[in-house]
This record gives C-alpha cells, sequence and structure tokens, in this order.
C-alpha cells in the first residue's frame, strides 16, 4: 500500500507532522534544562533539546549544520558542560532553592518578550516565498572560503585563544 | 593733649564743601566745629582715657566748654539776625548719592536751633563739671566722660540737622548714649534692665518714626527739611495725617509720653548727672523739638495736633498723680520730668509752638537744677535716695538747700520766677486758642506739681532728721566746690530766664525770635495775633495760675513742714487712709497705675507664648523641612542602593526589562 | 507545507530564546546560567537558519553565519566554564547569589 500524502484523520502533510514533534520535543527539553532540580539531568535535557534542534535545520534545509550541531554542540558543549558539573558539584545534597527570589519577575520578563518577538515576527512583512531552499554543502564552502574567508580566519584564532585562556583559567595554578 | 580735638575739629570745619546759604557769615563756618568738638573729645577719652586716670575728665571738659563758647557766638548771631530771617545752612558732604536718592549731610541753623542750642550746650557745660566731683570716686570716670561727650555729640547734631536722615541717625545715637550711660554701672542688675527698657521702649516709639520718615520720602521723594516744608501742602490729607502721628510716635518714645512713658522712671538707674543731662534737660527734649521743628507738617493737619494735645495733657495729670506717693528722689523727679513734658506737648498741640519752646528752656535750667541738686543730697547722706531716710539737711548743706528751693518755686510757677513766665504762658495760650479743656487739666496739674514738689523738699530738707540721716548726722557735709558751682550756675537763669525772655507779656523776647520759624504755621492755624489785656482775661488767667500754685504751696507746706517745723505723717497717714476711694488712688499712685504690670503682662507673659508658639513651629515644621529634606535624601539614598546587589542576574534582569520596554516601544510606535 | 512558515519558525525561535532567559536569570546554579545561554544561543541560530531558508538570496549566507555562530558559543563555553570552575575552586559554592564581593 503506497504511504498516503498526508496523515490521515489530521490531514497534516509528513513533513509537517515531523516539524510539529521536533518542535514539540526541543520545546519540553528547553523547559526541562531550566527548571530541573538536579543539573546532570538539566545537561541530559539540554543534549535532547540539542538533538531536537539538529532534525529542525535539517527540516530547514542546511544538513550540513544539523552535521555541525551534533559534533559540536552535543559532542563537545554538552560534554564539557557535564565534566564541569562534575567538577563544581557540592558534596553535601543539592540545594533546597532552585531559582533565585527574582524567579517570577523573570517568568514574566520572559513570557513578555517571547510575546514581543513574536508580534515582531508576525508584523513583519518579510518578503518571502512560500518555498524552503535548501543549501548543498559545496555552495556554502565556495561561500566560507571566498566571501567569508576574513571571519574563518579570525575565529580559527578565537578559538585558540579561548583554549589558551580556559585552560589558563582552570589550570590549578597555586593550590597546594 | 588739646591738639588733636582741635586739630580735628579746624579739619572738619576745612572739609565743609561751603554748600553754604547765600547769607553766608563767617561764624557759618564755625557751626561744624560745635559737635565736631565733643565727637573729637569723645574719640580721644575712648581712646585713651583709661591711661589717664584721674585727669580723663579734662579732654571732655575742655571740648565742651570750647564747644559752648562757640555756640553761644554762632546763637548770638543767629537771635541778631545775622543768618537771615529763616536761618542758614551749610551742607557738609553727600553721604548717598544713590541716583533719584540723594542725601547731604548738613547743619542748618535758624532761631528754633539757636534756642536749642543755647540749653543743650549751657547744662551740657555745667553737667560736665559737675559730673568731674559727683564721679570723682568711680573707676570708671573716663568711660563716663567719653560717652557724656558721645551724647553731647549726637545731640547737637540732632538739633542742627538739615534732614530727616541725620536726625533719624542723631536720634538713634542719643538712644544709644542714654542706654549706655543709664547701664553705666552694669554691673548693677537693676540699671542693666533699666537700660535695656529704655532702649526697646525707644525703639517702638523709633519704629513710627522710621515709618514717617518712609512715608515722606515715597510721598515727597526728598528728606531734606526745608524742601519738606515747602511741598507738604502738596500731599493730600490723610497723608500728611499719617506722617504727623508718625513722627509724633517717634517723639512719644523719645519724649516718654503716654504709653511709652514707662521708660523714664527706670532710667534713674543711672547716675544723677546722666538723669540731669539726658533725662531732664536735653534728650528728652529732642521730642518737643521735633513736633516743633515739623510744625509746618502739623499745622496743615489740627486733627493730628488734638491728638498731641490730648496725649500730652494726659502725661501730664498721670505723671503728676504718680509722683504723689514715690518714695525715691529721683522717681519723684522723673515723674515731674514726665509731667512738663506733658505740658510742653499740649503747648505744641494747641499750637502755642514758642510757649512750648519756652517753657522747654526753663523747664531746662530749673529741672537740671532740681537733679543736680538732688544728686548733691544722695552724695550728702551717703547714697541714700528714699527720703523717709532724710530730713532736716537744711542746715548742713545750705548751698544745696537754697538753689533747690529756687528750683522748687520755679517750677511750681511762682512768680517772678521763670517757671511762672512759661507755664502761665502754656496756660494762657491753651485757654485763648480754644482748648479749655487743656487749660482746666492743666491747671489742675500745676496745683499738683506745687504739692508734691513741696512734699520732696519738706522730706528731704525740713523737720527732723530720721532713718539713715540720724545715724551719720555728724558725717553730713556740703558738696565740692565742682559741684555747688554748677548748682548756682543753673539757679540763676532758673531765677531770670522768665525776665528775660518771657516779658513784655504777649509779646515776648522769646515770641519775637521765634517768630519767623513759626509764623507760617500759625497763618495756616489761623491764630490771630491777639492783644495782650492785663485787666482783662489774660490778667485773670495768670491769676488763676498762681492761686493754684499758691494753694498747692500751701498745703504742701501745712502737710510736709517748712524749716524747722516738721510735717504732719499722722495727718498724711489719716488722709491717704481716709476712705475706699482714697486708699484705691493712694495704692494706684503707689503701683505707678499698674501699667508696667500691664506691659509685663501683655509682652512678657502672653508675648512670651506667642514666642514660644512661634519657636515650636520653627523648631517643629520648618527645621522639620529642612531635616527632612535631608533625611528623606538619605534613605532614598539607602533605599536605591538596595539595587546594587552585585549580583549579575539582577542586573541581567533590568537588561532584559530595558529590552522588551525599548522592543515594545517600538513596535507600538513604529510598526502599526 | 502550511505548518512551517517563516512566521512559525521565528516563532519557535523567540520561545525558545524566552525559555533561555528565564532560565538565565532564574537559576542559582552558575552552570545552569550557562546552559541557558546555549539555549538561546540556539534560538539565534534556529531564527538565522529560517530566514535563510525562507528568504530568497540568503540561502549560504544563513549557513555560513549560523556556522560561525556554533563557533564562538564553543569559544564562549569553554571560557565560561573555565571561569566557573575556578571561581568554585575559590569559594567552594557553584550558586551566583554568593557571589557578591562586588557589592558594597
Amino acid at each position: 500500500m503506497p504511504i498516503p500524502d498526508t496523515i490521515p484523520l489530521l490531514n497534516l502533510p509528513w513533513a509537517d507532522a515531523l516539524f510539529a514533534l521536533l518542535a514539540g520535543v526541543m520545546l519540553l527539553a528547553a523547559l526541562l534544562v531550566v527548571t530541573l532540580r538536579d543539573i546532570i539531568r538539566c545537561g541530559l535535557a539540554l543534549i535532547v533539546c540539542f538533538a531536537a534542534l539538529a532534525g529542525l535545520y535539517v527540516l530547514l534545509g542546511a544538513p550540513l549544520l544539523a552535521a555541525t550541531q551534533v559534533l559540536v554542540y552535543i559532542g563537545a558543549i554538552a560534554v564539557l558542560i557535564l565534566f564541569a558539573v562534575m567538577l563544581t558539584q557540592a558534596k553535601a545534597a543539592p540545594t533546597r532553592l532552585v531559582f533565585q527570589t527574582q524567579a517570577i519577575p523573570a517568568a514574566i520578563a520572559a513570557a513578555v518578550l517571547a510575546i514581543v518577538i513574536g508580534l515582531a515576527a508576525a508584523a513583519t512583512d518579510w518578503g518571502e516565498a512560500g518555498r524552503r531552499v535548501a543549501t548543498g554543502t559545496d555552495a556554502l564552502a565556495t561561500l566560507l572560503f571566498s566571501d567569508y574567508v576574513l571571519p574563518f580566519e579570525v575565529v580559527s584564532v578565537l578559538l585558540l585563544l579561548a583554549v589558551i585562556g580556559g585552560v589558563y583559567l582552570a589550570r590549578r595554578g597555586d593550590e597546594r | 593733649m588739646f591738639a588733636p580735638p582741635i586739630a580735628g575739629a579746624a579739619l572738619l570745619a576745612l572739609a565743609a564743601e561751603g554748600g553754604s546759604e547765600a547769607v553766608s557769615s563767617p561764624l557759618l563756618d564755625l557751626v561744624p566745629i560745635i559737635p565736631a568738638l565733643p565727637l573729637a573729645g569723645f574719640a580721644f577719652t575712648a581712646l585713651f582715657g583709661r591711661r589717664l586716670g584721674r585727669l580723663a575728665h579734662l579732654v571732655p571738659l575742655a571740648a565742651v566748654v570750647a564747644s559752648w563758647l562757640i555756640a553761644m557766638a554762632v546763637v548770638y548771631e543767629a537771635l541778631t539776625g545775622g543768618f537771615g530771617e529763616h536761618g542758614a545752612g551749610i551742607t557738609l558732604w553727600t553721604w548717598v548719592p544713590a541716583g533719584a536718592f540723594q542725601v547731604t549731610v548738613g547743619l542748618f541753623v535758624d532761631n528754633l536751633a539757636a534756642c536749642l542750642l543755647i540749653v543743650v550746650t549751657t547744662i551740657g557745660m555745667l553737667v560736665h563739671l559737675y559730673s568731674v566731683g559727683y564721679m570723682a570716686h568711680d573707676p570708671g570716670r573716663w568711660r563716663f566722660f567719653a560717652y557724656l561727650n558721645l551724647f553731647m555729640f549726637s545731640m547737637l547734631l540732632l538739633v542742627l540737622a538739615d534732614s530727616f536722615l541725620v536726625i533719624f541717625a542723631a536720634w538713634e545715637l542719643v538712644g544709644l548714649c542714654s542706654y549706655l550711660l543709664i547701664g553705666f554701672w552694669y554691673r548693677r542688675r537693676s540699671a542693666a534692665l533699666a537700660a535695656k527698657k529704655a532702649f526697646i521702649v525707644n525703639r517702638v516709639g523709633d519704629l513710627g518714626f522710621a515709618l514717617g520718615i518712609m512715608l515722606i520720602w515715597v510721598s515727597l521723594g526728598t528728606l531734606d527739611l526745608r524742601e519738606v516744608f515747602a511741598r507738604i501742602g502738596e500731599l493730600d490729607h490723610t497723608t500728611i495725617v499719617a506722617i504727623a502721628l508718625l513722627v509724633f510716635c517717634g517723639a512719644m518714645g523719645k519724649s516718654a509720653q503716654f504709653p511709652l512713658h514707662v521708660w523714664l522712671p527706670d532710667a534713674m538707674e543711672g547716675p544723677t548727672p546722666v538723669s540731669a543731662l539726658i533725662h531732664a534737660a536735653t534728650m528728652v527734649n529732642a521730642g518737643v523739638y521735633l513736633v516743633a521743628r515739623t510744625n509746618p507738617i502739623f499745622a496743615q493737619v489740627p486733627e493730628a495736633m488734638v491728638v498731641v494735645a490730648a496725649v500730652g495733657i494726659f502725661t501730664a495729670i498721670l505723671a503728676a498723680s504718680i509722683a504723689f506717693t514715690q518714695n525715691d528722689i529721683k522717681r519723684v523727679l522723673a515723674y515731674s520730668t514726665l509731667s512738663q513734658l506733658g505740658y510742653m506737648f499740649a503747648a505744641l498741640g494747641v499750637g502755642a509752638f514758642s510757649a512750648a519752646i519756652f517753657h522747654l528752656m526753663t523747664h531746662g535750667f530749673f529741672k537740671g537744677l532740681l537733679f543736680l541738686g538732688s544728686g548733691s543730697v544722695i552724695h550728702a547722706v551717703g547714697d541714700e535716695q528714699d527720703m523717709n531716710n532724710m530730713g532736716g539737711l537744711w542746715r548742713r548743706i545750705p548751698v544745696t538747700h537754697w538753689t533747690m528751693l529756687v528750683g522748687t518755686l520755679a517750677i511750681a510757677g511762682i512768680p517772678p520766677l521763670a517757671g511762672f513766665f512759661s507755664k502761665d504762658e502754656v496756660l494762657g495760650e491753651s485757654f485763648k486758642l480754644g482748648f479749655a479743656w487743656v487749660w482746666a487739666i492743666g491747671i489742675v496739674v500745676a496745683a499738683m506739681t506745687a504739692f508734691y514738689m513741696w512734699r520732696l523738699m519738706g522730706k528731704t530738707f525740713y523737720g527732723p532728721p530720721s532713718g539713715h540721716a540720724r545715724s551719720i548726722w555728724d558725717r553730713i557735709h556740703e558738696s565740692t566746690p565742682t559741684m555747688t558751682v554748677s548748682l548756682v550756675l543753673l539757679a540763676i537763669p532758673s531765677a531770670l530766664a522768665g525776665l528775660a525772655l518771657g516779658l513784655p507779656f504777649g509779646d515776648s523776647v522769646l515770641k519775637r525770635w521765634l517768630e519767623p520759624v513759626f509764623a507760617g504755621a500759625e497763618e495756616t492755624l489761623g491764630h490771630a495775633a491777639g492783644e495782650f489785656a492785663l485787666l482783662g482775661v489774660d490778667g485773670a488767667l495768670i491769676l488763676a495760675s498762681v492761686f493754684v500754685a499758691t494753694v498747692g504751696l500751701l498745703a504742701g507746706i501745712w502737710l510736709f513742714g517748712a524749716f524747722r517745723a516738721g510735717g504732719r505723717p499722722a495727718m498724711v497717714a489719716r488722709i491717704s487712709g481716709a476712705n475706699a476711694a482714697t486708699r484705691f488712688l493712694y495704692r494706684a499712685s503707689f503701683a505707678k497705675w499698674w501699667f508696667d504690670d500691664l506691659n509685663h503682662l501683655l509682652f512678657i507673659v502672653i508675648g512670651g507664648k506667642v514666642a514660644a508658639a512661634c519657636w515650636w513651629f520653627d523648631w517643629v515644621v520648618v527645621d522639620g523641612t529642612v531635616n527632612g529634606v535631608g533625611r528623606l535624601t538619605v534613605d532614598a539614598g539607602r533605599g536605591l542602593r538596595r539595587v546594587q546587589t552585585g549580583r549579575v542576574q539582577n542586573y541581567a534582569l533590568g537588561i532584559a526589562i530595558g529590552l522588551i520596554v525599548m522592543a515594545g516601544s517600538y513596535l507600538l510606535i513604529a510598526g502599526r | 507545507m502550511t505548518l512551517q512558515s517563516l512566521d512559525t519558525y521565528l516563532v519557535l525561535a523567540g520561545a525558545l530564546f524566552a525559555i533561555g532567559s528565564f532560565g538565565f536569570l532564574a537559576r542559582r546554579n552558575a552552570i545552569s546560567m550557562l546552559m541557558s545561554i546555549e539555549l538561546m544561543l540556539n534560538a539565534v541560530n534556529l531564527a538565522i537558519l529560517a530566514f535563510g531558508a525562507f528568504v530568497p538570496g540568503l540561502a549560504g549566507h544563513a549557513s555560513v553565519i549560523a556556522l560561525f555562530v556554533i563557533a564562538v558559543a564553543a569559544a564562549e563555553a569553554t571560557v565560561g566554564l573555565a571561569i566557573v570552575v575556578a571561581i568554585y575552586r575559590n569559594r567552594r559554592t557553584p550558586l551566583v547569589d554568593e557571589y557578591d564581593a562586588m557589592r558594597e
């Protein structure tokens, strides 16, 4: 039996359904990151969020970015975060309070911010075409090494500096 | 020692910018020297007096004597017409050159000023001479003579001034000197309080005077005396009434008329020469002089003149009633001064200007004499001032006694002494100008005057000695020649001034002198120059006043004795205690009609509460507001400081909120 | 295609950004704050790529820029975590509300 074009009963194209799934996972994971008590679990939720985002990048027609997301964010940054969590764990039980005293104003501010961004986005005419455009890897490479070669070089220096700085900051200098 | 003052005076004369009148006489240039000499004497004594010790009196005395000599020359020139009929003036320098507001300091001499000069310089000189002996044992005598010279300067400046502002400046200066001299023995609390009282009560009057001067300035734009008098007719009636009453307010303060009379009796705390000079013969006359000088203003407003007369005659009888029961010899004389000043203002009020000035001159002489004599008495009985502790002194201090007898007869109004002429002229003019009520009250006061003055004589000099006097009887002796000479020199004009100035009746020498000064006013008031009818109204009036004076005198002699005969104290007690009315009158008189208590209640008690309320308001409301602003700032700062938590997340929230506000507002404004 | 439009992706990115900022402002642990920062950066990346997908002419550029964002985010995470570890060694606590030495 051939796969129908749209999900039955919902009359939803498969791509849209996938999109909805990925978006939902991403948002749920993000919420878990900011609300869970245990930091390790927060970190794991972060990884899930990154993964969902990678899926969304694929839907947006940027497969290289999706791969980079998985490799760098999940593979490097999230692991780094987990290492830092391990290094800064207090011996005692997890603290009583998860949130600051200003959590409620912060929540309100965040909600208003979301609304403002949403309104701004909806109100503007972006002059878009309806169709998504995909980017090929070769087109990206061409751009990277012709129009954006300077930022490319600078970013590499930046990364070098960041590594050196990180190593220096984190060393156990004068400690017995 | 004499070079500096004379050199200074000469310099002052040379400095005169010579704005002399067209009628210039060489003596006019000497006029500035008259006040300048005592000023130089004051400066010298203030700087070097302490070191001179026993000789401190020489320079001040010399300055005053020299001033007297020059003044007599100037007076002679003025009264014989050397300065023209309406007097002459010189301008010394411009004091306030402020665009529209120009005030020059200048001196002006006319016949009125000349008469005042006679009184001020003569009595001033004699008081200085007397003080040499009286203050011989006082360690602060250099201060005394310095203040006396300063006072002479101020008084002479006042008499010779030619603009209201200079008069006011000199007015305040004499007030200051009065304060300094009343409180001369400053360690004595009662003296310090009396000095303060005098100054403050004077200030109340001065406030009125200052307002009057401001009103003159605002209405006429000038403060020069002659200009003001020439143009006073331009103003509307109410303004002139206001000016006149305000100026009289100042006169009331300085000359101690009701209700500002309360300071004069207390001023007797000062040394006796001070009482004689300031509070009998010169400063208290400043008010009379002021009203006489501003007679063109008063002549425009007869209503104000009635007020002046009423206040004057009321003060006269009020003071006379109080003098009946006082025991301090100087207090009796103080109240007597108040009473006689009342006479002078009554005369001014009814329009008898030259009569007022006549009485001013004669009063200066015999009251000065009486005060100096009382000082001699006090000196003789060892600084005792209560008359009940005296008696029988007429044998021990003859010169004092006989001169005081002359003074008493003069003040009582017995012919042919000076007081008779001047008092009779005051009373007679009151009657003839239509103020019968003034005459009636005045006659009663004349009788009272004679009575209480003889009471003073009787208790002090006659009968047997009592109390303190008896205990030191053998040590009582006459005063030093410097003191007695002054007494004798004052007794002469007390006796003869009337004959010299008051004759012939109706057109006296003094009246002719002062005619150019007062002619304008008398014309405005419509006083016709009447004939003097010795066998008519005038003779009757003279007889009436002599009669009541004699009656009062005889009553006094009967109750208080004469010469060897003592008084009848039992009879006195019986009369004053006869019935409830007399007892009340006695008590009222003794308590000075409770005016001091009234003032105390009004200003100390009630005024104190008002002041406390104001203090509360200032402390709580005003200070509270100011402090509250400070506290508000501090509290606001403390509150705002809590924004600085040092925590990044709090700052980040601020950034987030700012971002939302900016984005949202842009959305609202630019989007739709 | 109707569900996936530029507006949807942008709203999504906005929501993710808001969640990230809430976490940044409200969590006590410093590492949680850094995780929230990563969320925000990812939201930005999503928005950039959405533009690249739907606006004609931006396709390749969007990808390149998003790549740079990832690189910078990595550098920033490195340094930030190093700092947190260093502070932790000094203060023995990972809680930012106790890092208030700048307050007077």
